[in-house]
């Protein structure tokens, strides 16, 4: 593996553009947060607000943190990280959701 | 913890709405996947060690393998099984329960292998293997008896007993110390070229063997019969498992000090190694020069066969390119 | 990769390996995850379990500093990245001012920061504090939570800042240049976990109310 290929494939992957449209798509989404945290939708407010944050963070490391350039076992890292904090959170709800009193 | 001592900050504090049980989560969520951690290492040390001192291939390469994989997926789901007496939900409790008896399936995977491996092998009873085996014994035992704590209806009656401080003296000094002794003497020859005594290592190991196992059997027993862990006072009935466990530590610590004492005369005293496959190994190791020098090879050497195969050296050695210092 | 060694181990050739490098820099991100992520984990239970309280006292937040801090940070994470685009086409003066554009944006991050922790201090609301003790316990928590996490968080941010502080120096010195910028590339994965923890920590703390 040759860090001058790697240099020339990251260098032609993107150029400033790329990056700052994407700059602009997690502003439109911050906007579109805060606009949906106004209008009180109950427990439909709360998962809006993640699924956005969720949405931004796969914007950001997709590629700002070049994940989509990178070997793919990167990706398959952070998912596993995710999977994990999921399963926990999966698993620690089925402690509280069901406690009687 | 400390945010909460020092700054009052009251996350897990009752008086503050704080929920003591959410705290055993957050310490279990990390702390049971690091004795995984812990003993996977150990695992693959034992691994290496069986199928040279058996000179047959290893069982089950790729269920081996994948049975780590599975371990540290399925050791980390398993957790709360160090709760099931502090409150939590049923729904929790039977959860936990089934995940828990589901991680031993991968290592009981392993031990089968392992075992497989030997059987109609050429043993060479050597001490790296001594202590593989006691690896596998001890670790069975550990093995099982974690099964047993899993279960919700045993744990109410043996939980915070001694019984407990027995289970994890055997998988974590019985498999992990032991597996770590066993590579201590396997690759002591390879790392400073000189041999410790063997005569004196499994005298070491049989003195370690016997003392574990009446240092910490007795703690099965008497948790069982109610003894609680972390109480430095107890009934008269629980007075003759204490004494076999006291005279049990005597015995313990001496086969730790036959063994240290070996190893670390051999590295000033020991006989001189030169060659580089003393135990008529496989792995890459074994073809460097003892001790390696830095980088270890003087070419990227040439592999051969799968992982832990044992061709009986029927390799002819001049495909292997090594140079000699 | 290391090439020709000599009986004696000399290497002819340096070993470099920048992917093994961000590697290493990602595995340490895991980590932080993992630290976040088990406060994350303590947030959702007792939101969970004091859902009403929490709305209230998400109310005492400012949505509008809280905004601007998402703001503020999401544009220092297309700075950073800009500053590795441009050293990797060789133009170190234009990496140079992205750098310290995304210097200047995690200090009014810090200094936004600092006057909305001072002005709750100043309200009396802060962790051990009488006026919040004598509130409901959801709402101690929710107080507990925030004070943690944006605390922790803000020194992530300062931590982040003396990296690319130190990144900055070696793109002016040349250390970091056109064929080796791999610990730009890294710390610029740090700084943007940094924003990617506060994604998270804006709508949770800032837009439950």
């Amino acid at each position: 593996m040759s860090e001058h290929n790697s240099h020339e494939h990251k260098d032609h992957a993107h150029g400033y553009g790329h990056y700052i449209i994407i700059w602009f798509a997690l502003l439109v989404l911050t906007g579109l947060t805060v606009a949906v945290a106004g209008i009180n939708f109950g427990n439909l407010t709360i998962i809006t607000a993640l699924t956005v944050a969720a949405v931004k963070s796969f914007l950001v490391m997709k590629v700002f943190m070049h994940l989509e350039v990178e070997n793919r076992m990167f990706t398959l890292f952070v998912y596993t990280s995710i999977f994990f904090l999921a399963i926990s959170l999966i698993l620690l709800f089925s402690d509280y959701s069901f406690l009687q009193g | 913890m400390v945010f909460e001592r020092t700054l009052g900050v009251g996350i897990f504090d009752p008086a503050l709405g704080g929920d003591p049980v959410l705290y055993q989560h957050l310490f279990w969520i990390y702390s049971h996947p690091a004795v995984y951690i812990m003993i996977l290492p150990a695992m693959g040390v034992v691994s290496e060690i069986i199928p040279v001192f058996a000179q047959r291939t290893i069982f089950g390469y790729k269920f081996i393998a994948f049975s780590s994989v599975a371990i540290a997926f399925l050791g980390s789901l398993v957790w709360a099984h160090h709760m099931f007496t502090s409150g939590m939900s049923g729904v929790a409790m039977i959860a936990f329960s089934v995940l828990t008896f589901l991680v031993s399936i991968p290592s009981a995977i392993k031990v089968f292998n392992w075992v497989s491996t030997l059987y109609k092998g050429s043993i060479k009873t050597e001490p790296p293997l001594l202590f593989a085996l006691g690896f596998i014994f001890l670790f069975s035992i550990g093995g099982f008896t974690g099964l047993i704590q899993g279960a919700l209806s045993v744990n109410l009656h043996i939980h915070d007993t001694s019984f407990i401080v027995a289970h994890f003296h055997y998988v974590m000094f019985g498999g992990t110390g032991f597996g770590i002794f066993a590579a201590m003497h396997y690759w002591w020859p390879k790392m400073f070229g000189r041999m410790y005594n063997k005569v004196v290592a499994k005298a070491g190991f049989w003195t370690l063997f016997v003392g574990f196992n009446l240092l910490y059997f007795p703690m099965f027993v008497m948790g069982w019969l109610g003894m609680p862990r972390r109480y430095y006072d107890y009934l008269p009935e629980f007075q003759i498992y204490h004494m076999l466990s006291t005279v049990g530590s005597w015995v313990l610590i001496t086969g730790l000090l036959i063994m240290f004492i070996n190893l670390f005369n051999a590295i000033k005293k020991g006989k001189k190694v030169t060659e580089e496959n003393v135990w008529g190994g496989e792995t890459l190791e074994w073809h460097t020069p003892t001790p390696p020098f830095v980088f270890n090879f003087d070419k990227t050497p040439e592999v051969h066969g799968g992982p832990y195969e044992y061709k009986r050296n029927e390799i002819s050695e001049p495909e292997l390119e090594e140079e000699k210092v | 990769m290391s090439d020709t060694t000599s009986a004696q181990g000399t290497v002819e050739h340096i070993h470099r390996d920048d992917e093994g490098s961000r590697l290493g820099m990602w595995l340490f991100l895991f980590t932080e995850l993992l630290l976040f992520g088990g406060m994350f984990l303590v947030y959702a239970v007792y939101k969970f379990t004091h859902t009403e309280q929490f709305h209230i006292a998400a109310k005492e937040l400012n949505t509008l500093f809280g905004a601007l801090n998402t703001i503020i940070l999401l544009t220092s994470s297309l700075t950073i990245v800009l500053a590795i685009v441009a050293i990797s086409r060789g133009q170190k003066y234009l990496s140079l001012f992205f750098q310290l554009m995304t210097l200047a944006m995690a200090g009014g991050f810090l200094v936004n920061k600092y006057f909305e922790w001072s002005a709750k201090i100043s309200h009396g609301i802060y962790p051990g504090s009488e006026k919040l003790l004598e509130k409901e316990s959801g709402e101690i928590l929710f107080f507990g939570l925030y004070y943690v996490m944006t605390g922790l968080h803000g020194l992530h941010v300062i931590i982040g800042m003396v990296l690319i502080g130190v990144m900055t120096w070696w793109t002016w010195k040349d250390k970091i240049n056109q064929s080796q910028f791999v610990r730009l590339e890294s710390a610029g994965l740090y700084w943007h976990l940094v924003d990617v923890i506060w994604i998270f920590l804006f709508p949770l703390f800032y837009l439950i109310s």
